[in-house]
């Protein structure tokens, strides 16, 4: 019954292009977070490739980030519009592995897609089975008003788009253009509502265009919306939602991008400004040598921000005292300090009256015994060289013990530069240390 | 959030549970397979309908976590002819570790060590969450025709490339029709 069933769901899920499957799991994206550097993958795809002990990196990119992105809304609800069968797999799918693992990743409140996910999509409580036959019965027929008529929308697209173009007054009520309307009003910037051009996602998964939200005069980017800020510069241009506007509104597309280029020319920060606000605006001291020295910030390792998504979190770190859930409740200092009540990233009933204290960082010497060499090994010669010298840490202990196993080693570690393999070596005699 | 944390690196709180089974035994015909079971599977069909050129792979037996691939020395290079096996094991929180890729053929390369365990870089620190088998190989085979002699595992090879690499080729052709036929 079971194997029936998958086999029957895969015959007749959509064909998903190569840019909506999520990086990671090679899947429909599901509850998208987008990067700063504008690459997309599925949320907890991105919550288990990140990196808690330092700064991630983008999994396609490299790009480095320090903050967990929220979902981005709008490519959600697009893509539930897009490929509702796929989507519903996922839900399933994702809905299964959440139950295993015991957290939960962030519902939407959101109207719209409450009614589209507990209708149509989401056959959580019922049986699933009952609620595929059914859609895929209705998609034949196409007497459901809302999103099965969305389902051959590419089709219909190609015959209308013309008429969309000439009426360029798209935010109109005409009933034979339904469907698309649908996609191009979940489509507008938020700040200028006109179609997207040049979309760019903020770290709070609010999407606008990219002249209306980046203001040359000051280095931040704030989300007009929900008032955080944009942390590390300005977020990159979302080639692929860009890519998707270009194809479904080629026409429209156009215009706005040239009325754009025309608006902007004086405006937008060239290249290189951007990259001068990125490293102006980058992770607050987050070196790890300057922590291991006892000068730098404490750094909570395996630790985010709940509203900011900032991990680990760097300075202080402020816990829910009464959040049940597993997974905490946390908070940095710039987040617990701001008066923003946003809900908790993975669903938990926090509450504003609920009671936080201030946790600590854990000592070094805890953390360096926990930590494997080969983080270590990555790191500058600077810091080698502190930790070479034998009187500069309080990991006195350990080095005896590494002396006694390996002591004609030990006598060079002072002086590695003089060594005559270099780099190499030193990070051997790091690693024999620390055991 | 996200605190429960404190032992791993990359694997992190919300991954831990799907993993328990990760080293799986039995072909995942059931419908809920962990999270790396169904990547590796998505790879294994995606491998099957268009793999890179002069490679292949797949799964050993059952078990799809460990995988048997060939590739086949590209023309140009002193390994031409040869047809080379590797063995490669997937961790049970693939794709966030990457896979373990062995020789199982003997290969004078500067980049494998005797025992065939190879150095690249996106099988170790590099590694990415974004790379996929058929990208690995495709690295592995753009080692034959350029080896890393920067960082080499075998620091003799990686001096005689550099120095003299007629005599490294004679010496890898002979190790390919000797050991790779």
């Amino acid at each position: 019954m079971e194997n029936g069933h998958e086999d029957h769901e895969d015959i007749q899920i959509e064909e998903i292009p190569d840019e909506f499957q999520c990086c990671v799991c090679l899947e429909l994206l599901y509850k998208p977070v987008v990067l700063g550097c504008g690459h997309i993958a599925c949320f907890w795809c991105i919550f288990k490739a990140m990196n808690t002990w330092r700064e991630s990196n983008c999994p396609i990119c490299r790009h480095p980030y320090h903050h967990f992105p929220s979902l981005c809304r709008l490519m959600h609800s697009l893509l539930l519009k897009l490929y509702p069968l796929a989507s519903a797999r996922r839900v399933k799918q994702v809905a299964e592995e959440e139950k295993e693992v015991g957290s939960c990743s962030p519902e939407f409140d959101d109207d719209l897609l409450e009614s589209h996910c507990k209708t149509d999509l989401v056959p959580d409580t019922a049986s699933p089975h009952s609620v595929s036959s059914q859609k895929c019965g209705s998609a034949g027929e196409g007497d459901h008003s809302s999103i099965d008529a969305v389902v051959p929308a590419t089709s219909s697209f190609e015959i209308n788009k013309d008429a969309i173009s000439k009426n360029l007054n798209f935010a109109d009520e005409h009933t034979s253009a339904s469907e698309k309307q649908v996609l191009m009003t979940d489509l507008l910037c938020g700040i200028c509502e006109l179609l997207l051009c040049k979309p760019v996602a903020l770290n709070c998964g609010h999407v606008y265009c990219e002249n209306c939200v980046i203001n040359p005069s000051d280095k931040l980017c704030r989300c007009p919306v929900c008032q955080l800020e944009h942390p590390n510069g300005y977020p990159n241009i979302c080639l692929i939602l860009e890519h998707y506007l270009e194809e479904q509104f080629p026409e429209l597309y156009a215009e706005r991008k040239r009325a754009s280029v025309e608006r902007s020319d004086c405006q937008i920060p060239s290249k290189r400004n951007r990259h001068e606000a990125a490293g102006c605006k980058s992770v607050p001291g987050f070196d790890l040598s300057a922590w291991l020295t006892g000068g730098g910030p404490q750094v909570h390792f395996g630790v985010g921000c709940d509203y900011c998504g900032m991990c680990p979190i760097v300075g202080e770190r402020y816990k829910c005292k009464d959040c049940t859930e597993k997974i905490g409740f946390d908070l940095c200092e710039g987040c617990y300090k701001s008066s923003s009540k946003l809900p908790g990233r993975f669903n938990q009933q926090h509450t504003p009256e609920h009671q936080f204290e201030l946790i600590h960082a854990l000592q070094v010497r805890n953390v360096v015994l926990r930590l494997q060499p080969e983080r270590l090994e990555g790191d500058d010669s600077d810091f080698q060289l502190e930790y070479g010298e034998p009187r500069s840490l309080e990991l006195r202990p350990l080095e005896e013990d590494s002396s006694e196993t390996n002591s004609p080693r030990d006598g060079q570690v002072g002086n590695i530069s003089s060594n005559d393999t270099g780099d190499v070596d030193g990070g051997e005699n790091l690693q024999t240390e620390i055991r | 959030m996200y605190s429960g944390a404190p032992s791993g690196g990359i694997a992190i709180g919300g991954g831990g549970g799907g993993r328990g089974r990760g080293g799986g035994r039995t072909w995942p015909s059931t419908t809920s397979v962990s999270t790396s079971g169904k990547r590796i599977h998505k790879e294994m069909t995606e491998l099957s309908m268009e793999a890179p050129p002069d490679c292949a792979a797949g799964p050993k037996g059952d078990n799809i976590y460990h995988w048997v691939a060939t590739l086949f020395g590209p023309p140009g290079t002193p390994y031409k002819g040869g047809i080379f096996f590797l063995d490669i094991t997937f961790p049970s929180d693939y794709p966030f570790k990457p896979p373990k890729v062995v020789f199982k053929t003997r290969i004078y390369h500067c980049n494998v060590d005797p025992s065939g365990n190879v150095s690249l870089d996106i099988l170790t620190e590099n590694w990415s969450p974004a790379l996929t088998i058929s990208k690995v190989l495709l690295a592995l085979r753009s080692m034959f025709t350029n080896p890393e002699t920067y960082k080499p595992v075998v620091p003799g090879i990686a001096h005689l490339y550099l120095g003299d690499k007629a005599k490294h080729d004679e010496i890898a052709a002979q190790w390919t029709l000797r050991f790779a036929r």
